[in-house]
C-alpha cells in the first residue's frame, strides 16, 4: 500500500515537472514549423522560476477570490493526477476516489475559479475573457457529456482504469468506431479547452482577440507563475487523459516494481510528443475561427461524440 | 430488329455530327423516329400474341406492354420532332445549337426507347435516369436566365429521385438475392415473388416509388415541374409527359406487379396513396394556375396519378383501363401542346390572362385548341373519355370502390377548371388593347401543322372505337401485368 | 480466416462505417466549395475501402472491381472533371452561404440519422454483422445528403451533395448486394460522370449568363 502511495506520488510529480516541459516543446516546435528559431524548450521552467522571485501586485479592488485562484488551479490539476493512470495500467491508492466525472468537476473548478477571478480583478478585458471562456465551455459541455456517455456505455464503467482496459482486449476493439470517434471528438475538445488554435491563439498578445489568456492579466509574481503552472498541467493532464485512456494504454507500467514505474517516464512522455507533435500539426495548418464560427467547431465535435454512439447503437 | 429501335436515333445523332446541315439534321431525325415507329409496330404485332420478343436472352426484349409503351414513344418522338423543325424555325437561335437540339433530343430518344426493353432492372434505372440529363439542355435550350434555372431544378431534383430510386433497387435486388436467385431480370424477380422478404421490398418498392415519383412529378415530389414546363419547348413538354405518364408508370406498374406477389408486401397501398393524392392534388392545383403550359403539365400528374390508382386496383379489368388510360393519355397530351404551341406562335404569351380571343383572331387554330384541349380534359368523343370511363367502370365494380369515387371526383374538378380556362382563352373578343391583335397574321410552319394533324389521327380514332388488334394487344398487355395475381 | 482475423474485419468495417457518417456531417459543416469537394473525394475513397473489406468478408472478388470503379471514377475523374467543367472562380476559396446554420443543420442531421436507424431496424433480422454497420450508415447518408441539397444554395454544393446520395446508397448496397451485377455498377459509375458533365456544363451556364451560382437565390420562376 506503501508502494501505491508512492508511485502516486511519482505521478504527481511527472505531471508537476515535465508539463512545463511539454508546452516548451509545443512553442519551439510550433516556431520551428513557422520558420523561426523559437525560444528553448525550457523557457516555461524559466519563466516560472523568473516570476516566482518578483513581488505581486494585487489591486485594492479585488477580494479573497483573487487571491485564492491561483492555488485552486494549481491544487486541481493534481487532484485529477490521482485519478486517472498516468504510469501504470493498475488503479493506485487514490484511483477510487473519483471517476472520469468527478475528475471533470474538479478541473471545471479551476475553470470557474479562474472566471470568476477574472471579473473579480476589474479589469474588463478580463470580464471580456470570462464570458468568452464561458461560451466555449458551455458549448463544449454538452460534447463532455456525450464523450463520457459513449464511454460508460461501452466499457460499463466510469473507472478510468476500467475503461482504458476496454479498447484493447480483445485488439481489435482498437479499431470499434466507438472507440476511434470517441478520440477524435476528444481531442477536438482538447483544443477547445486549452485555448489552442482553431479556437484560441495562445501566442496572440492582442487583447481583444484573447479568449482564455486574458484572464490572467491581472496576476503578477507568483499568483502569475502557479496559474502558468496550472496551466501546462492542465494541458498535460488532458493529454494523459486522452492518450492514456481514451487511445490505448500502452507504454504504461503493468508490474509493480519501481523500475517498471519509473521505466513508464520514458515511455509517458514519447506519447506526450508525438500528442504535441499532432496539436503543432493542427495548429499550424488550420487559421483561428471567427469567434462565432466556435460553435461550427464544437457543434462538429458534438457530432462526432453523437456519432460515435450511433454507430455503437446500431451495430449491437 | 429490336436493336434497330436504338440504332436509328444513333445514326441520326452521327449524321448530324458529322456536319449535315440544319435543314438535313431535322429530317434525319425524322426520318428515323418513323422508321422507329414502323419497327415498333411491327415487334407490337410480334408481341401481342402474348409472347415477349426477345433480342438478347436476359439482357433486350420487349413484351406486350412494353411493345405499347414502345410505340407510343416512337409515335410521340415522329410528331415531336415534326413539330421541332417548325418550331425551331421561328427561333431566332444560332444553328449550330439548333442541330445540338437534335443530337440531345436524339440521345433522350435512345435512352427513352432503351427503358421498355432493357429486361435487366439496374439498366431500366440507368436509362430512366440518362433520359433526364439527356434533356436538361432540351428544357434550358433557350438559355435565358429562366431557363437555365428551370434546367437546373429539373436536373438536381429528377437526378436526387433517381438516386433514391437506386437505393431501392439494391434493396430489391438484396431481398432477391436472399431468396436465392442471382439474375436481376424482369423474369427472376417474378419467379422470386414468392420469397421475397415483404419487410425489405416494402421499403425498397416505397423507395423506388417516391424515386421515379419525383421524376414523374407525384404531387409531393412535384417542385420542379411547373417551372420546368413553362421553359421548356413545346415538343420537350410533349416528350417529358410521355416521360412521365407512359414510361414511369410502365416500371412502377411492371415492378407493383411482380412484388405484391410476395406475401405481406404493401405495393398497392403506397400505389393509390400516392396515386390519389397526385390526382387530388393536380386538379386544384389545375385551378390556380396562370399559365397554360402549367395548366398541361397539372393535368399530366393527373393523368400519372389515375394511371397509378388504376394500376393498383384488384381487378383485371381496372389492369386493362389503366393501360388504355396510358395510350389514350400518351396520344392526346402531345396533340394538346403541339395546339398550345400552335397558339403560342399565335399570340407570343404564356399567361392565361394575357391570352383572350383566339377565336375570333384564328378561327382554325381556335377551334383546334378547344378540341385538344375538350380532348385532354376528357370530353367525348375522344381517347381519355372512354378510358376514364372504363377506370371509374372498373373501380366502382371492384372491391377500391372509395378510390374510384374519390377519381371521379378529381376527374370533374379538372376537367371543370381545364375546360374554364380553355374557353377564357378561346372564346370571348381579343383585348382591344393589345396591340398583337392588328399584327400581321402570322404564318405556322408547314411542318407544325403536319405534325399536329398526325397527332390527332389516334386521338379520334381511339374516341370513336377500339380497333380489334388493338383491344386484343390490349389483353395481352393486361395479361403481362396483372398474370400473378391471386 | 481465423476468428481473430474476422473480428479485426468487423472491427474495420465498422469503423470506416462511423467515418463514412462523419463524411456525411462534413459535408453539411464544409464552409468552401473545395471543402465539399474534398470531403466527397474522401467519403468516395471510404466507401472504396468499406468495399474491399466486404470483398474479404464475403470473399467476393467482385467488390474489389467495385473498389476500383469508385476510386478511378469518383476519386480521380470527378475532381478532373469539375475542375475542366467548371469555371475557376466557382471553386475559389469564398465562404458558403447556408439557409439553416451550421450546428443546426448539424442536430437536424443527427435526428436524420436515428430515424434511418428506425427505418432499417425492421429490415434487419437475420442479417450478418456488416449488413449492421453499413444499411443503417447508408440510408443515414442518404438522408442527409438529401437534407444538404436543401439547405446548401449554391451549385456545385448541391451536385456534391447529389453524388452523395448515390454514394450513400452504394455503401448499403456493397453490404446488402455484393453480387449485385457489375453492369449496374458500372451503370452507376457512369450515371455519376454524366451528372457532373452534365450539372458542371450547366452551372458553367448559369454562372456565365447571371454572374453568381447561387442556385437558391434565383427565383425568378416562383408559382404565384
Amino acid at each position: 500500500m506503501v508502494r501505491m502511495i508512492l508511485f502516486n506520488l511519482i505521478q504527481v510529480a511527472v505531471v508537476m515537472f515535465l508539463s512545463p516541459l511539454a508546452v516548451g516543446i509545443l512553442n519551439r516546435f510550433k516556431e520551428r514549423v513557422a520558420g523561426k528559431k523559437g525560444p528553448s524548450i525550457f523557457q516555461t521552467y524559466r519563466d516560472i522560476w523568473k516570476l516566482f522571485h518578483k513581488d505581486q501586485i494585487l489591486s485594492s479592488e479585488s477580494t479573497w477570490i483573487f487571491r485564492a485562484t491561483p492555488y485552486v488551479c494549481f491544487a486541481a490539476p493534481i487532484l485529477v493526477t490521482m485519478l486517472i493512470p498516468v504510469l501504470t495500467s493498475y488503479p493506485l491508492f487514490f484511483a477510487f476516489m473519483g471517476d472520469m466525472i468527478g475528475g471533470g468537476f474538479v478541473l471545471a473548478l479551476g475553470g470557474f475559479f479562474a472566471t470568476i477571478a477574472a471579473v473579480d480583478s476589474a479589469n474588463p478585458y478580463g470580464a471580456m475573457g470570462a464570458s468568452r471562456t464561458r461560451m466555449v465551455g458551455f458549448l463544449a459541455e454538452p460534447v463532455f457529456m456525450v464523450v463520457f456517455f459513449t464511454v460508460c456505455f461501452v466499457a460499463n464503467s466510469t473507472i478510468p482504469y476500467i475503461v482504458q482496459q476496454k479498447w484493447v482486449h480483445p485488439e481489435s476493439n482498437f479499431f470499434n468506431p466507438a472507440h476511434i470517434l470517441v478520440a477524435v471528438a476528444f481531442f477536438m475538445l482538447i483544443l477547445a479547452e486549452t485555448g489552442k488554435i482553431p479556437v484560441d491563439n495562445p501566442s496572440g498578445h492582442f487583447e481583444l482577440a484573447m479568449i482564455d489568456e486574458s484572464k490572467s492579466l491581472e496576476y503578477s509574481g507568483s499568483g502569475a507563475a502557479l496559474m502558468k503552472w496550472a496551466g501546462s498541467m492542465k494541458f498535460f493532464v488532458l493529454l494523459c487523459i486522452f492518450l492514456n485512456v481514451l487511445i490505448a494504454p500502452w507504454g504504461l507500467a503493468s508490474g509493480t516494481a519501481l523500475g517498471d514505474v519509473l521505466l513508464a517516464i520514458p515511455l509517458i512522455f514519447i506519447k506526450v510528443l508525438g500528442a504535441v507533435i499532432l496539436i503543432v500539426m493542427v495548429e499550424s495548418s488550420l487559421a483561428k475561427l471567427r469567434l462565432f464560427r466556435i460553435t461550427a467547431f464544437l457543434g462538429l465535435a458534438f457530432v462526432v461524440a453523437v456519432a460515435a454512439v450511433l454507430t455503437r447503437m446500431m451495430t449491437t | 430488329m429490336v436493336w434497330a429501335i436504338l440504332i436509328l436515333p444513333l445514326v441520326a445523332i452521327a449524321i448530324t455530327a458529322a456536319g449535315a446541315p440544319l435543314g438535313l439534321a431535322g429530317w434525319i431525325s425524322v426520318l428515323a423516329a418513323l422508321a422507329d415507329v414502323v419497327i415498333a409496330g411491327i415487334l407490337a404485332g410480334e408481341a401481342s400474341h402474348g409472347r415477349a420478343v426477345i433480342a438478347i436472352p436476359h439482357w433486350v426484349g420487349v413484351d406486350a406492354f412494353g411493345s405499347l409503351i414502345l410505340l407510343l414513344e416512337t409515335f410521340g418522338a415522329l410528331t415531336a420532332l415534326l413539330f421541332s423543325i417548325g418550331f425551331l424555325s421561328q427561333l431566332s437561335t444560332p444553328a449550330d445549337r439548333k442541330r445540338r437540339y437534335f443530337i440531345w433530343f436524339n440521345l433522350f430518344l435512345t435512352a427513352l426507347y432503351a427503358v421498355p426493353m432493357l429486361r435487366e432492372i439496374a439498366l431500366v434505372w440507368l436509362a430512366l435516369t440518362l433520359t433526364t440529363l439527356f434533356s436538361v439542355f432540351l428544357v434550358s435550350f433557350e438559355r435565358t436566365p429562366a431557363a437555365l434555372e428551370a434546367g437546373w431544378k429539373y436536373a438536381i431534383l429528377t437526378t436526387l429521385g433517381a438516386a433514391i430510386a437506386i437505393l431501392g433497387v439494391l434493396l430489391l435486388y438484396w431481398a432477391e438475392s436472399r431468396a436465392g436467385f442471382t439474375a436481376f431480370t424482369w423474369r427472376q424477380l417474378a419467379a422470386s415473388a414468392p420469397k421475397l422478404s415483404p419487410a425489405i421490398v416494402s421499403i425498397a418498392f416505397l423507395l423506388i416509388l417516391i424515386g421515379f415519383g419525383t421524376k414523374a412529378a407525384l404531387i409531393p415530389f412535384h417542385a420542379w415541374l411547373p417551372d420546368t414546363y413553362s421553359r421548356a419547348p413545346f415538343p420537350i413538354c410533349a416528350m417529358l409527359s410521355i416521360l412521365e405518364s407512359a414510361a414511369i408508370p410502365y416500371v412502377l406498374l411492371h415492378l407493383a406487379a411482380t412484388i405484391r406477389l410476395a406475401p405481406g408486401a404493401r405495393v398497392d397501398q403506397w400505389l393509390i396513396f400516392f396515386g390519389l393524392v397526385s390526382a387530388g392534388g393536380a386538379a386544384l392545383l389545375i385551378i390556380q394556375t396562370h399559365e397554360y403550359k402549367r395548366l398541361f403539365a397539372y393535368s399530366t400528374i393527373e393523368n400519372t396519378g389515375i394511371i397509378l390508382t388504376a394500376g393498383a386496383m384488384t381487378s383485371t379489368a381496372a389492369h386493362h383501363a389503366a393501360i388504355w388510360q396510358i395510350i389514350s393519355h400518351s396520344f392526346t397530351k402531345p396533340l394538346v401542346f403541339y395546339a398550345a404551341g400552335i397558339m403560342f406562335m399565335l399570340v407570343g404569351k404564356l399567361r392565361i390572362s394575357e391570352v383572350r380571343g383566339v377565336l375570333s383572331r384564328s378561327p382554325w387554330i381556335g377551334s383546334v385548341m378547344m378540341a385538344a384541349g375538350l380532348a385532354i380534359a376528357g370530353a367525348p368523343p375522344f381517347a381519355i373519355f372512354l378510358s376514364e370511363l372504363a377506370i371509374l367502370k372498373a373501380g366502382l365494380a371492384g372491391p377500391q370502390m372509395w378510390a374510384a369515387v374519390l377519381l371521379s371526383s378529381f376527374m370533374i374538378i379538372s376537367f371543370c377548371a381545364i375546360t374554364y380556362h380553355l374557353f377564357r382563352m378561346v372564346l370571348g373578343s381579343a383585348d382591344a388593347n393589345d396591340t398583337a391583335a392588328d399584327a400581321p397574321p402570322v404564318t405556322i410552319p408547314r411542318s407544325c401543322i403536319i405534325a399536329l394533324t398526325v397527332a390527332a389521327i389516334p386521338v379520334v380514332v381511339l374516341g370513336c372505337y377500339v380497333p380489334a388488334p388493338l383491344a386484343h394487344w390490349l389483353a395481352a398487355a393486361t395479361a403481362s401485368l396483372g398474370s400473378g395475381r391471386p | 480466416m481465423t476468428p481473430d482475423k474476422v473480428a479485426w474485419i468487423h472491427e474495420l468495417i465498422l469503423l470506416v462505417a462511423g467515418f463514412f457518417l462523419l463524411c456525411s456531417f462534413g459535408l453539411i459543416a464544409a464552409s468552401q466549395v473545395m471543402g465539399c469537394l474534398r470531403v466527397y473525394v474522401i467519403q468516395s475513397l471510404l466507401l472504396a475501402a468499406s468495399a474491399v473489406l466486404l470483398g474479404i468478408d464475403y470473399h467476393s472478388a467482385d467488390l474489389w472491381i467495385v473498389a476500383a470503379i469508385a476510386i478511378v471514377a469518383k476519386a480521380v475523374l470527378i475532381p478532373f472533371l469539375l475542375r475542366r467543367t467548371a469555371r475557376h472562380d466557382m471553386i475559389a476559396r469564398r465562404e458558403l452561404q447556408q439557409a439553416i446554420s451550421v450546428p443546426m443543420s448539424l442536430l437536424i442531421a443527427l435526428a436524420l440519422t436515428v430515424l434511418a436507424y428506425y427505418i432499417v431496424d425492421p429490415m434487419m433480422d437475420h442479417t450478418s454483422r456488416s449488413v449492421h454497420a453499413n444499411l443503417p450508415i447508408g440510408f443515414a447518408a442518404v438522408l442527409i445528403a438529401i437534407y444538404t441539397i436543401t439547405v446548401r444554395r449554391e451549385a456545385l454544393p448541391q451536385m456534391l451533395s447529389l453524388l452523395a446520395i448515390e454514394n450513400g446508397a452504394f455503401f448499403a448496397g456493397i453490404a446488402i448486394a455484393p453480387n449485385f451485377p457489375l453492369i449496374g455498377e458500372l451503370a452507376a459509375a457512369f450515371d455519376v460522370l454524366m451528372v457532373v458533365l452534365t450539372l458542371g456544363v450547366l452551372s458553367t451556364q448559369i454562372h456565365r449568363l447571371s454572374g453568381s451560382t447561387e442556385v437558391g437565390t434565383l427565383s425568378e420562376l416562383m408559382e404565384d
